[in-house]
C-alpha cells in the first residue's frame, strides 16, 4: 500500500473486496451445503424452512446504522421486499472480507461486495427457475421476492427456489442494477431495531444474561502498567452475593500488548458475585497491594516534553521545495503552537463483554467493532485456534473507536475460563474513563507565510505527540500525520515532521483518529493567514484550492479538488457568508478531506464577555452514493455533536500515573441546551460512496475557533475552549 | 422487606436497601430496558417513574423505595402498544446506537405530562440526558412531534 495512504485509505476498493470475497464465498458456500443447513445463497442470505427471507448484517453495529444500510444492498440487487425480509446480525465469520466498523469504512470497502451477493444469489434463483420451467433466463425477472416469466402468469417465490439455486455454481460476474433503477438504496430507512429500541426491548451486551452465570467487576491498578501484587478480601466478602476473587496478570497472558495494535486487559484483581450490584459494591471493598512501574505519568509534564521534542530532528512524512527560502519572500507570517489534549470515549454504554468457556466450545458476546480481533486475541490468550472461538456481535450502546479493541473480551473468557461458568465483565463509568485508550495529545508548531496576494507561499508544520503506532506496537510509521493531508499538495514549499514521544498513558483509535486533531491546526493556521492578509477566509480558501479539477496530491493519489471547492462554496452559501452580523458574533469555516470525503463546515458563534453561546453549525459534505438517508443525516448531526464536545470542554489529565477524570461531573459532554441550529446538506451524487462516520467532526474545532476569532478578537489554539470561554 | 408496586405488578424486596433501585430492576426483575450509564445520576439512562415523576434510579436506593409506584420504560405504554413519546421516536427515526433513548424517552414522557405545549427552551432546561451519539436534534424534534400527537390523542 503507498505511503500515503493511512492503513485505512483503499483506492481500489471494488477490484480488490469484491474478488476477494467471490473467493471467500466460494467455500462458505461450498461449506453450508456440505453441513446440510437450510439453502444458503450466499454467507448473508438465508432462506429458512419458513420461506421467510433472512438478511445478515455482516458488520458492527454501533450506532451507525450499517445494521440497516449494508442489508439494504443485498436487498436492492436480489429485489426483495424490505418488509418482507428480516435482519439479523452477522456472527464473525472467517470467510467473510472486511467484517469490522471502523474507518468510516463499512459502506465503502462493502458497497460493491453486497451488490455483487445480492446480485449473484438473484441470479442463481432465476438460473433455479429457468431449469425448472426449460426456458432460458433471459427469459425471467424478478420482482419483489419471485421470478416471473415475462408474459406469462408463471411465478415463483424464492423460497420455492431456493433449494435448487443453493446447489448451482456462484456466478463469477453478476449482472448489477444500474444506479437509476435503485428502488431502495438512496431512500431513508427506519434502523431495523428501532421498535425494539424505544420499547426498551433492545438487548445490548450489558443486558445479556445466561444461565448460571457469573457478574464480576475488575478492581484495576488506578496508575497504567501497575500490576496486583496481593489482595485482602476479608470486607469484600462479607457483600451478600460475593462469590471468589481472581487475581488478573497481563504478563501471565501475553504482556501489556497481546497482538500488534491490540491492548491486552487491564491488570487488577476480579471479584465475582451473582449480581451487578453485589460485584461493585465488593469492588470497592476490595483492598489490593500494587506494584507501581517506576515512571508515572503526568499529562501537563508530557505537554512540556513535547516542546523539547520539537527541537529534535523528526521523521520527516512530507518535505516539497525549500520552505526556509519561500518563507522569506512571504509579505505576511504565523509562526504559531497549538495544543490539544487527550480525549476520551465515553460510549454511553460502559465496557463489559460476557464470555461462556466450557467444555463444548467458547462464545463470546461482544460489542465488539472488530470481531476478527476479539476471535484471534482470545485465542492467542486462552492458547487454542481462532477458530475454536464464537463472537457473537452484539449491538453496542456507542463505540467511537474504543471497541475495535479486545481487552474487555479477553479478561471475560480468563474469568470463565477460571471458574468454569459464563462471566459478564462490567466496568463501571470510573473502569471506563479511568482505563480507555484516548486520543493522544499532541503539539503542533506551524510557521506559515502569504504574499501579498493572498497565495501562501511556505507552510512549515512539525508535530510532537504520544504516537498510537508506537503505544500498540504497530509495524511501520509512528507518525500521527499524514503526507496526504489538506493542505499538502496545495502549497509549493511545504513540510510535514513529526516527533514521537513515548508515554504510558493508553492511547487509541478516537473518532476521525488523526484527524481530530490536525484539521483543527490546519484550519486554524489558514484562517489565521487569511487574516494576516486581509483577506476574507471564504475567499481566501477559494484561492487556496484553485481551480483545478484534480491535484496531484501525491504520485498516486490524485485528489478531486473540485470537490472540494464544491463543499466551501455550499458552505458559504447555506450560512449566507457575506451578510453583514452584529456585534459581538462570529463566523468561521472550516475545510477538510478525511475518510475519503470532502467536508465544509461554518460555525456561527456569540461571545458576550467570557461568555461564549454557539448558535448555528452549518455542514456540507460530499460522501458519494448515500445509501440510507436518514442514516447519513444522523452520523453528520452525531459527529457534529461530539466534535463539539470535544472542542467545548473535552479534557482527560494524568497525574501521578492516575486520570485525574472519573465520571460525567468532571469529564463532561454537551447536553441538549449546546446544541446550535444545524443546517445538513449531503451533496446529491452517484459517485461511488466514501466515508460518512467520522469526516463531520474534525471541522467542528476550528470553525468554532475561527468564529470564536471572527466575533471577538480571541484566538483559541489551545483546546478545549472553556480553557478561555465559559461554554 | 420493603414493598413496592412496578409496572402495575406488586414486588416485594429483601436485599442490602442500599442497593440503588436501578439494579433491582435490571437483576432481580430482570427488566433491562433501564440503564447503566453512569451511576451518579449524571446522565439519565436509569430514568424511570417514581410515583409519576421522573427519577434517575442508579441513585435512588431501595430504601427509599418503599410504597413506591414505579413505571419503566417497559410499563410506559400501559395497556396501548405505544406511548405517544414513542410513537414520535419512531416517526424521527431518533436513535443511533439507542442505549440512552429508554431513558430519554422516560424524561421526555415526564415533561409532557407536566407541560402539554414545551417550548425550545423548556426542552433544553428540562431534557438533561446525556446522549453520546448526538441524537438531541432528532430528540428535541420528537418531543415536539409527540405533544402534537398526544394534543390529537386528548
Amino acid at each position: 500500500m503507498a505511503a500515503h495512504l493511512c492503513r485505512r485509505e483503499f483506492l481500489t476498493l471494488a477490484a480488490t473486496s469484491s474478488a476477494g470475497l467471490l473467493l471467500g464465498w466460494g467455500a462458505a458456500h461450498a461449506r453450508a451445503q456440505v453441513a446440510g443447513a437450510a439453502p444458503v445463497l450466499h454467507p448473508l442470505i438465508h432462506v429458512g424452512t419458513d420461506g421467510k427471507i433472512t438478511l445478515f448484517a455482516q458488520n458492527p453495529e454501533m450506532g451507525q446504522g450499517v445494521k440497516t444500510s449494508l442489508p439494504m444492498i443485498l436487498a436492492e440487487e436480489l429485489d426483495v421486499d424490505w418488509r418482507a425480509i428480516r435482519v439479523t446480525q452477522c456472527d464473525w465469520d472467517p470467510a467473510l472480507e472486511n467484517q469490522f466498523s471502523g474507518g468510516s469504512l463499512s459502506i465503502r470497502l462493502n458497497f460493491t461486495a453486497m451488490r455483487m451477493a445480492g446480485a449473484s444469489a438473484r441470479e442463481m434463483l432465476m438460473q433455479a427457475a429457468a431449469e425448472r420451467w426449460k426456458v432460458p433466463v433471459s427469459a425471467l425477472a424478478t420482482t419483489a421476492g419471485r421470478v416471473i416469466q415475462r408474459g406469462t402468469s408463471r411465478a415463483l417465490d424464492f423460497a420455492e427456489l431456493a433449494d435448487a439455486a443453493a446447489a448451482l455454481p456462484v456466478p463469477g460476474k453478476p449482472a448489477l442494477k444500474a444506479v437509476a433503477d435503485f428502488r431502495l438504496i438512496g431512500r431513508s430507512m427506519p434502523d431495523v431495531d428501532l421498535t425494539r429500541i424505544v420499547s426498551g426491548q433492545q438487548l445490548y451486551s450489558l443486558d445479556l444474561e445466561l444461565p448460571g452465570m457469573l457478574y464480576a467487576v475488575v478492581k484495576r491498578c488506578p496508575v497504567s502498567d501497575g500490576q496486583p501484587l496481593s489482595f485482602d478480601g476479608l470486607d469484600a466478602e462479607k457483600v451478600a452475593g460475593v462469590v471468589d476473587f481472581k487475581m488478573l496478570r497481563n504478563g501471565d497472558f501475553g504482556g501489556r500488548i497481546i497482538l500488534p495494535n491490540s491492548p491486552n486487559f487491564v491488570s487488577g484483581v476480579a471479584v465475582l458475585a451473582e449480581h451487578s450490584w453485589a460485584a461493585m459494591a465488593g469492588a470497592r471493598l476490595l483492598r489490593v497491594d500494587w506494584q507501581l512501574p517506576d515512571t508515572l505519568d503526568d499529562s501537563a509534564q508530557l505537554m512540556n516534553s513535547y516542546d523539547d521534542a520539537l527541537t529534535e530532528r523528526g521523521e520527516v512524512v512530507r518535505s516539497d521545495g525549500d520552505v526556509e527560502t519561500a518563507m522569506r519572500a512571504a509579505a505576511f507570517r504565523v509562526d504559531e503552537i497549538f495544543r490539544l489534549p487527550f480525549l476520551a470515549h465515553v460510549t454511553m454504554e460502559p465496557m463489559n463483554c460476557t464470555a461462556d468457556v466450557g467444555s463444548d466450545g467458547i462464545v463470546i458476546w461482544a460489542p465488539t467493532q472488530n470481531p476478527e480481533q476479539t476471535a484471534v486475541a482470545v485465542a492467542r490468550a486462552l492458547g487454542v485456534a481462532p477458530q475454536e472461538i464464537t463472537v457473537k456481535v452484539m449491538r453496542s450502546g456507542g463505540a467511537f473507536g474504543r471497541r475495535f479493541y479486545a481487552d474487555f473480551a479477553i479478561e471475560a473468557a480468563i474469568l470463565s475460563q477460571q471458574v468454569q461458568r459464563p462471566v459478564k465483565v462490567l466496568w463501571t463509568r470510573e473502569d471506563d474513563i479511568g482505563h480507555d485508550y484516548f486520543r493522544p495529545s499532541s503539539l503542533h508548531r506551524v510557521k506559515a507565510g502569504v504574499d501579498e496576494n493572498g497565495k501562501i507561499v511556505a507552510w512549515h508544520h512539525k508535530v510532537a505527540s504520544h504516537s498510537r503506532a508506537t503505544y500498540l506496537e504497530r509495524d511501520g510509521s509512528p507518525a500521527e500525520i499524514g503526507n496526504y493531508e489538506f493542505p499538502a499538495g496545495f502549497i509549493k514549499d511545504l513540510h510535514f515532521e513529526y516527533v514521537p514521544v513515548p508515554a504510558r498513558i493508553p492511547v487509541g483509535q478516537w473518532r476521525a483518529v488523526e484527524h481530530s486533531a490536525n484539521v483543527f491546526v490546519f484550519a486554524s493556521v489558514i484562517d489565521e493567514l487569511a487574516r494576516k492578509a486581509g483577506a476574507d477566509p471564504v475567499s481566501f480558501l477559494r484561492q487556496l484550492i484553485g481551480n483545478r479539477k484534480y491535484v496531484r496530491v501525491l504520485e498516486d493519489f490524485q485528489f478531486d479538488a473540485s470537490r472540494l471547492l464544491h463543499v466551501v462554496e455550499e458552505a458559504a452559501r447555506l450560512s449566507d457568508w457575506t451578510r453583514p452580523l452584529e456585534e459581538g458574533r462570529g463566523r468561521g469555516i472550516a475545510a477538510s478531506y478525511n475518510q475519503g470525503s470532502w467536508v465544509a463546515e461554518v460555525a456561527e458563534v456569540s461571545v458576550a464577555g467570557r461568555q461564549l453561546t454557539v448558535e448555528r453549525m452549518v455542514a456540507v459534505i460530499d460522501c458519494g452514493l448515500i445509501v440510507n438517508p436518514a442514516g447519513a443525516r444522523a452520523q453528520v448531526e452525531g459527529a457534529i455533536i461530539e466534535g463539539l464536545s470535544a472542542a467545548l470542554m473535552g479534557d482527560i489529565t494524568v497525574k501521578d500515573g492516575s486520570v485525574q477524570q472519573g465520571n460525567f461531573h468532571d469529564y463532561p459532554i454537551c447536553r441538549m441546551h449546546h446544541v446550535p441550529s444545524l443546517e445538513i446538506q449531503l451533496i446529491d451524487s452517484d459517485a461511488e460512496p466514501r466515508g460518512l462516520g467520522e469526516p463531520s467532526l474534525p471541522p467542528v474545532a476550528p470553525a468554532l475557533c475561527n468564529a470564536i476569532f471572527d466575533a471577538s478578537g480571541l484566538r483559541v489554539r489551545e483546546l478545549p475552549i472553556s480553557r478561555y470561554l465559559s461554554v | 422487606m420493603i414493598k413496592l408496586t412496578v409496572n402495575g405488578a406488586p414486588r416485594e424486596f429483601t436485599g442490602d436497601d442500599e442497593m440503588p433501585l436501578l439494579w433491582y430492576l435490571r437483576d432481580e426483575l430482570k427488566l433491562k430496558g433501564t440503564k447503566f450509564g453512569c451511576g451518579i445520576g449524571q446522565c439519565g439512562a436509569c430514568t424511570v417513574h417514581f410515583n409519576g415523576e421522573a427519577r434517575r434510579s442508579c441513585v435512588t436506593p431501595m430504601r427509599a423505595v418503599g410504597n413506591a409506584d414505579i413505571i419503566t420504560i417497559e410499563g410506559l405504554a400501559g395497556r396501548a402498544r405505544l406511548h405517544p413519546v414513542q410513537r414520535a421516536w419512531i416517526e424521527e427515526n431518533v436513535p443511533q446506537c439507542g442505549y440512552c433513548q429508554a431513558g430519554q424517552i422516560m424524561a421526555a414522557a415526564d415533561l409532557l405530562r407536566r407541560n402539554q405545549q414545551p417550548t425550545d427552551d423548556d426542552i433544553n432546561t428540562n431534557i438533561t440526558n446525556l446522549c453520546r451519539c448526538g441524537a438531541y436534534y432528532r430528540i428535541r424534534k420528537a418531543i415536539h412531534r409527540a405533544a402534537e400527537l398526544s394534543r390529537a390523542d386528548a
